[in-house]
């Protein structure tokens, strides 16, 4: 079951050049430098540019780079480093490095479903592939050493995106927070830091950074998730003993909705996904796959829209497409 | 007018004392002056000046009791406080000794357990040697040279050791 509620799993290794000024403080210039350095060290065996691509900030404008952290391969510090930071991105975009975050490299690796593990070995691939040629930043007793302590050690940060529809719904989450806490983990809104919480989509992560390895942080996170899945479907049970019919109905009709609809707002197309997304978990809706709704959730962003339609677009304009978008992606159901 | 202690300098120094209401005036020279402990030093521009500077670098004193700057990059441990962020991977040496609680705070931790930097180099470096040993030792095996068989089998034993044991 928890394969079905994550929708994916990210890994983040954080790693800098060493005695050369973090990001924070480091000349455009200079940053500009370190970004050629970086690319250097990459596009070397095995990692050609036919398969992986750089995209510099600098040249690119504001709603290009919306739209790259609407689809989570970029973070809100990168924007504001734009002036000296790139990515360089995977043709599947599931690989990212970003170049001058908060520190100078940050590999990520966004697999889809509940697959941890294979995400780590892809992120680990790229950190062996790039040390070769770039001298880390690294300290017998702190491990790999971070622009903020909070990251030092593995410099590993372990998330899954996960859909707790009834967790929400029935406020259990503010009791699971302080044990998450305790054990060294947060959980945050779709966005991660600071972010709102949309279509009951969470991201879980691990806090703790020193003195645990990699597996053993993956193992933990694997752990506090699988609880906090057997929370969920729990709640599901005892909710569809009680209102079976009240649930079949609501996801029903949202289905309906999205399907029949002229104007399509953000929040609400985001509340009536998640319902949908709820019925293909309980079996309840048998037409839609997953994958077709994940795939939805990042594809009705604002920002990713424009991009996608090449335009600009007012806010009329945008609802009246994403209405469009999601018919016509519920009716392809992910043959295209 | 005459110093009036000891009547043969000039007086330089016209001292007004008042002690419960009652006024008493003295005129004295620098050196009487000083030695009846009227004037401690002259106030002079310079005092003053110095007297303060002593002040403020008290006060600031007080504020930032201790201050480390990083060698490398110029940070001072107060910027890392108002920030959160460090300048370079060189404060984390500079500021060893204030940085050590923040981050067994933060952590709960001080020791790092997971990847060291060139642990896939030396890997692959091994598996290499370990190959061409191997192959070495199938050559001398077939020219039926023994005894250097012997010698890299040893050697294949040794490598294989010091993998094991994380060198």
């Amino acid at each position: 079951m928890a394969n079905d509620l994550v929708l994916t799993s990210r890994i983040r290794l954080a790693r800098n050049l060493d005695k050369i000024v973090f990001p924070h403080k480091i000349t455009d210039e200079k940053g500009k430098d370190l970004v050629k350095k970086v690319e250097a060290a990459f596009y070397t065996e095995g990692f050609s540019k036919e398969s992986y691509r750089t995209v510099k900030l600098w040249e690119t404008d504001r709603k290009t780079q919306n739209a790259f952290f609407e689809k989570h391969l970029i973070s809100s510090n990168m924007i504001n480093n734009w002036s000296k930071a790139a990515v360089i991105l995977s043709a599947d975009d599931k690989l990212s490095v970003m170049i001058n975050e908060e520190d100078h490299i940050r590999i990520q690796c966004i697999n889809p479903g509940y697959s941890l593990e294979e995400a780590f070995i892809y992120a680990n691939e790229v950190d062996d592939h790039l040390e070769r040629m770039l001298e880390f930043a690294f300290n017998e007793k702190y491990g790999y050493l971070t622009a903020c302590p909070t990251n030092v050690g593995t410099g590993m940060r372990a998330s899954v995106m996960i859909h707790l529809p009834f967790i929400t719904m029935n406020s259990k989450l503010e009791g699971s927070l302080y044990t998450l806490s305790k054990l060294g983990m947060a959980i945050r809104g779709i966005y991660g830091e600071g972010s709102k919480t949309a279509g009951s989509i969470y991201q879980i992560s691990n806090q703790i950074t020193l003195g645990i390895n990699e597996k053993e942080t993956i193992r933990n996170l694997k752990a506090v998730v699988n609880t906090i899945v057997a929370l969920e479907n729990k709640e599901r049970e005892n909710a569809y003993k009680n209102y079976k019919h009240e649930i079949q109905d609501k996801v029903s009709r949202a289905l309906g909705t999205l399907k029949s609809s002229v104007l399509m707002p953000s929040p609400e197309c985001l509340e009536l996904l998640s319902y949908v997304r709820m019925g293909v978990e309980m079996g309840i809706i048998k037409s839609v796959k997953l994958g077709t709704v994940d795939s939805l959730f990042t594809e009705i962003q604002p920002y990713v829209m424009q991009k996608a339609i090449g335009k600009n677009m007012t806010k009329e304009e945008i609802n009246l497409a994403r209405a469009k978008l999601v018919k016509k992606r519920i009716r392809e159901n992910g043959k295209k | 007018m005459l110093c009036e202690k000891c009547k043969k300098n000039e007086a330089t120094y016209h001292i007004t004392k008042i002690i419960d209401n009652y006024k008493q005036d003295m005129h004295l020279c620098e050196k009487c002056a000083k030695e009846f402990g009227e004037i401690s030093t002259p106030f002079t521009f310079q005092n003053i000046i110095s007297d303060m500077l002593g002040y403020i670098t008290q006060t600031s004193e007080l504020e930032r009791p201790y201050d480390p700057r990083c060698s490398n990059c110029g940070t001072y441990f107060s910027d890392f406080k108002k920030k959160g962020f460090l300048g370079c991977s060189e404060c984390y040496h500079s500021f060893e000794e204030v940085i050590d609680p923040i981050i067994r705070k933060v952590q709960g931790n001080v020791k790092h357990t997971g990847k060291i930097p060139g642990e896939k180099i030396k890997t692959d470096a091994r598996i290499g040697e370990l190959e061409k040993l191997q192959s070495m030792l199938q050559k001398a095996i077939d020219d039926e040279a023994y005894e250097k068989a012997a010698v890299i089998r040893d050697q294949i034993k040794e490598l294989q050791n010091s993998a094991v044991k994380g060198e």
